[in-house]
């Protein structure tokens, strides 16, 4: 057989080409801090070989009469220094046609995907293969330990299959009436760009405060970012619509036995409306409740055949692209934007091979927001430490300082890093 | 590092006030731990949206351009009866030409098989003006357009030959097959058959078999691609 190069964009990825701009860019990024300074020369050596193990990546997306697809690139993903301009559209035209964009900055290591590629898991395991082929490289003393898939091995197919489509069974979705959610008010910068803030903490600490409260850390989080937007945009004000509802992704490699690093997850919508007006432990249980109840296996398996269902639709199927990409902007924009606040996605503690720590100080992981979710809070482990990152399109920073100072009041150590961007001119 | 007595963080970074609340914070050590990676934005380096200014301009030029030459035309004939062809007509169609080498051909980021199709058209149109105002109404199907088919199956040929990236074929080959529709069409519809017509018929069938016996596989690999559903 031949060898296949080229992919079908897989279910989940298939909404965010058309709805791509410069205020949505859809772009989320991994940053490492290493022992020393990066070495461009063998990052960019990294890169190429990373991108031999997993061909998923060594792509650029192409427009077909139907569908978009991610054909087999030839060219080299160039590394580059990495500009102020954090989380910034990737133009495939300005990077070789590759939808992810590699940086280097002091003793830091950034990666930027586009959506269209991966979900958080999967990128996160792409960055791993990169860090691990530029620690071979440097000849520091690193082995895979089971982490990592050992170079040498055949590309598996199942790294690359669209597994909703795996996984899809017929079953009726018995959907709710949805409202439109509570948006952030804010000032735009004076110029493009993010806002972002990074606080840092041991997990232990957050565990046990979470624990308190008998939730999860993102049980806690998602309640805690929810009742913060309450106090800061929404208590005592005369806001119309006080719906905060909050996106939840949920990984479902593990629950599906699946290794593609291909988009597989799923979201949980938390909602509220808070002219309902609630105290906080009132609000851990109702996200409690609403992460349990959304993430139930029958609950997801619903979720992923009325998607999947939609794309096998032979009247859907043969409307052309540009047609489709008109239908996805209305889609996107009633059932997408229209419905969240913001997102919270927490990767959980990432397993890296035990020799990496001496090499890999620190982690983060920052979603970039969109045109509607102007803030999103990430959450990334490693190494016993939890990075909490915030990245807003607006001035403000109020709901990160009552978050921070809420945790921090609880007896959580925090160290806050921030660009700055504010105050920038 | 620094601490932030309101928010009750440490602060790790170059500036003298809290990122989250913006009071001021005093150095409580030197430790630092985690170098995040802001670069620091440049002074001079620019943010500014796209310039909008020369392709405003371009649009001002083109309409009065052409309607200072359609008025003057019309003024002409009417009043003056001095010329009696629409000549403006070509004016029109020559900045229509203009806009799609510069905004189609050359800025966007068409497919390669949008940008060959449009110059085809937008030469022909301007052609066909060309012929409209001339006294001589057969040299545009008897010359003009056997020659640019020929021309653009052989130049397609060569870059399919020249170029190892195969990703264009498909594009090629459906140009090639419109180019030859329309000549067979204007062939069969035509009353005296001009000697061109027939080699540009012979050239682009004879191309076509070609793709199709040579790369017939890369062909059926790049339509599997394009129009997977
Ligand atoms: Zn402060």
């Amino acid at each position: 057989m031949q060898k296949k190069n080229w992919y079908p964009l897989d279910n989940a990825a298939k909404i965010y080409p058309p709805n791509t701009t410069e205020a949505s860019p859809f772009v989320f990024s991994f940053t490492a801090r290493l022992a020393s300074e990066v070495d461009p020369e063998v990052l960019q050596k990294a890169v190429n070989l990373s991108l031999e193990v997993m061909p998923t990546f060594k792509t650029r997306l192409k427009r077909g009469i139907f569908w978009y697809y991610l054909e087999r690139n030839n060219k080299v993903a160039t590394v580059k220094p990495q500009p102020a301009h954090y989380l910034k559209q990737i133009t495939p035209e300005s990077n070789n046609g590759y939808m992810f964009e590699v940086f280097y900055r002091k003793n830091t290591v950034t990666i930027n995907l586009h959506h269209s590629l991966t979900d958080g898991t999967g990128g996160t395991n792409f960055f791993l293969e990169i860090l691990f082929e530029y620690f071979k490289l440097m000849g520091y003393d690193v082995e895979s330990e089971g982490v990592i898939r050992p170079s040498a091995a055949p590309h598996a197919y199942e790294e690359s299959e669209d597994t909703f489509r795996v996984f899809d069974k017929k079953l009726k979705n018995n959907s709710e009436k949805e409202y439109s959610a509570y948006k952030f008010k804010g000032t735009p910068f004076s110029h493009d760009g993010y806002g972002i803030v990074c606080g840092v903490c041991k997990v232990d600490q957050l565990k046990a405060l979470a624990k308190q409260y008998g939730a999860t850390v993102t049980e806690y989080l998602a309640a805690l970012y929810m009742y913060v937007i309450y106090e800061t945009c929404l208590q005592g004000k005369p806001e119309k619509n006080k719906r905060v509802q909050i996106l939840v992704p949920i990984n479902l490699r593990k629950r599906f036995s699946s290794n593609t690093v291909r988009n597989f997850s799923l979201f949980v919508r938390l909602k509220h409306d808070f002219h309902n007006e609630i105290s906080f432990e009132e609000c851990i249980e109702l996200c409690k409740k609403q992460l349990a109840e959304g993430s139930t296996t029958e609950k997801i398996e619903q979720l992923i055949h009325s998607n999947v269902k939609l794309e096998k639709n032979p009247f859907m199927k043969i409307i052309p692209l540009f047609l489709k990409d008109i239908a996805m902007r209305l889609v996107y924009r009633r059932v997408g934007e229209n419905l969240q606040s913001g997102d919270l996605s927490n990767i959980g503690l990432i397993k890296t091979p035990e020799s990496f720590s001496k090499y890999l100080k620190d982690i983060a992981f920052v979603i970039g927001p969109t045109a509607s979710a102007q803030q999103n809070i990430t959450v990334i482990g490693y190494n016993g430490k939890i990075y909490i990152s915030s990245a807003r399109g607006y001035v403000e920073t109020r709901i990160e300082r009552e978050l921070f100072k809420r945790l921090a009041k609880n007896g959580v150590e925090l160290t806050i890093y921030s660009n700055y961007w504010e105050s920038e001119v | 590092m620094k601490y932030c007595s309101d928010c009750k963080v440490k602060i790790d970074g170059d500036r003298n006030h809290c990122p989250l609340c913006f009071r001021e914070v005093k150095e409580i050590d030197n430790e630092k731990t985690f170098d995040y990676p802001f670069a620091e934005r440049k002074k001079d380096e620019k943010y500014q949206k796209n310039n909008t200014f020369v392709f405003k301009l371009f649009v001002f030029m083109s309409i009065c351009v052409v309607s200072i030459c359609l008025f003057i035309n019309y003024y002409l004939i009417n009043e003056h009866q001095i010329f009696t062809k629409w000549w403006s007509l070509v004016v029109l169609s020559s900045v229509i030409y203009v806009w799609v080498l510069i905004g189609h051909t050359i800025i966007s980021r068409r497919s390669v098989f949008e940008k060959i199709l449009a110059q085809l058209l937008a030469i022909m149109f301007l052609l066909w003006t060309c012929e409209f105002i001339s006294p001589n109404k057969t040299w545009l199907i008897n010359y003009v357009f056997p020659s640019i088919s020929i021309s653009t199956v052989l130049s397609l040929l060569m870059i399919t030959f020249i170029r190892k990236d195969k990703s264009w074929l498909l594009s090629f080959v459906v140009i090639t097959i419109i180019l030859t529709v329309v000549s067979i069409l204007s062939f069969i519809y035509l009353e005296d058959k001009h000697v061109l017509n027939i080699i540009n018929l012979a050239i682009s069938g004879i191309t076509l078999l070609g793709y199709f016996t040579f790369g017939y596989q890369a062909i059926k690999q790049e339509f599997a691609r394009k129009f997977h559903l």
